[in-house]
């Protein structure tokens, strides 16, 4: 029977805003990819979240930086999720 | 500078190093400050347009007197005052298709500290095109990242960003505290890097959020299809 897994997330910049939160738990089922859990947790808080974070063709976009227990993941449609995970979801910033 | 291992040898280092920093706002403005205050021998400064009111919540080369005038021209003027021993080369316009070549190419070390991401992905081709290490600053609202960038030791900017963010805008939340915090960072790396002292963090990224002071060091990537830096060869560290 599949197990589910509890992970967290951290938002950045326009993320945690449009999030209204920088930092909250999730659910996910244990070895789902990354980005299926991406998109639920879009879809579930706004259309500014899902904008921000997917492209019109409901593909992450590859500006987001997505870091995993502290190293950055360049294959997030095929990383699978596990317990415990740390997730950290970068907007790009280039402020001066 | 009585810092272990850095001694005459680092001093000497730095005066013989000419640093490019892009553009002197909020970022650059303290970049290129305590880079002169380490006793930098040469600032590479780029920076267009005049000195708006806006700015003087966070540029601290600027001077409320200098209103509408050039702003490099009070960066300049504020760095001489400060160290008169270093020389200070300004450029009055922003990082382009025409410049950058020549402005990298003139410098041993680069610090980018631009609002516009065209403006760092041209410095940062530039960058790995003539092998030049760039110290990539950025910061939004009570946020800040630094990215050390060795061509051939580490992943470079394209690497971090594949594409242009589309949703970043032109204007940002900014504390010029945190801006002053972020460029204070991004000197001590390049210090780091010029003259062995520290960790240089070659390959991560220092991200900071003063709000929470939280500082989370992460490791970045390199991709093997980037479109900027995959023709370089790897080096060994
Ligand atoms: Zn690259």
């Amino acid at each position: 029977m599949p197990k589910t897994v509890n992970v967290t997330i951290t938002y950045t910049a326009q993320l945690a805003r449009a999030a209204g939160v920088e930092q909250e738990s999730a659910t996910a089922m244990q070895g789902s990819p990354l980005t299926l859990l991406l998109r639920d947790r879009a879809v579930a808080c706004s259309a500014e979240m899902k904008e921000l974070l997917f492209d019109s063709d409901d593909t992450l976009r590859k500006s987001i930086v997505v870091v995993v227990d502290g190293s950055q993941i360049t294959n997030p449609d095929s990383f699978s999720l596990e317990r415990d995970h740390d997730l950290f979801l970068m907007m790009p910033i280039s402020g001066g | 500078m009585d810092i272990p291992g850095f001694g005459q040898e680092g001093q000497e280092k730095l005066r013989n190093t000419t640093a490019l920093v892009s553009r002197t706002g909020g970022l650059g403005g303290p970049i290129a400050l305590q880079l002169a205050a380490a006793g930098i021998g040469k600032l590479v400064l780029a920076h267009g347009g005049n000195l708006q009111p806006s700015d003087l919540n966070r540029q601290v080369l600027m001077r409320h007197g200098s209103l509408g005038q050039p702003r490099i021209e009070s960066a300049r003027e504020t760095l001489q005052a400060f160290n008169p021993h270093i020389t200070v080369e300004t450029v009055n316009a922003n990082i382009n298709e025409e410049n950058a070549e020549e402005l990298v190419g003139s410098a041993d070390i680069v610090f980018d500290a631009a609002p516009r991401f065209n403006e760092r992905f041209l410095l940062n081709r530039q960058c790995v095109r003539q092998r030049k290490s760039l110290i990539d600053a950025a910061m939004f609202s009570m946020e800040g990242q630094v990215v050390t960038i060795v061509p051939g030791l580490t992943p470079c900017l394209a690497c971090l960003y594949p594409e242009e963010p589309p949703h970043w805008n032109r204007r940002f939340p900014v504390l010029g505290a945190v801006s002053s915090l972020i460029a204070n960072i991004a000197v001590v790396q390049g210090i780091c890097l010029l003259t062995g002292i520290g960790d240089a963090h070659l390959g991560k990224m220092i991200y900071i959020d003063t709000a929470g002071m939280n500082l989370r060091k992460i490791a970045i990537q390199r991709r093997i299809d980037c479109a900027v830096c995959q023709s370089v060869p790897s080096a060994a560290p």
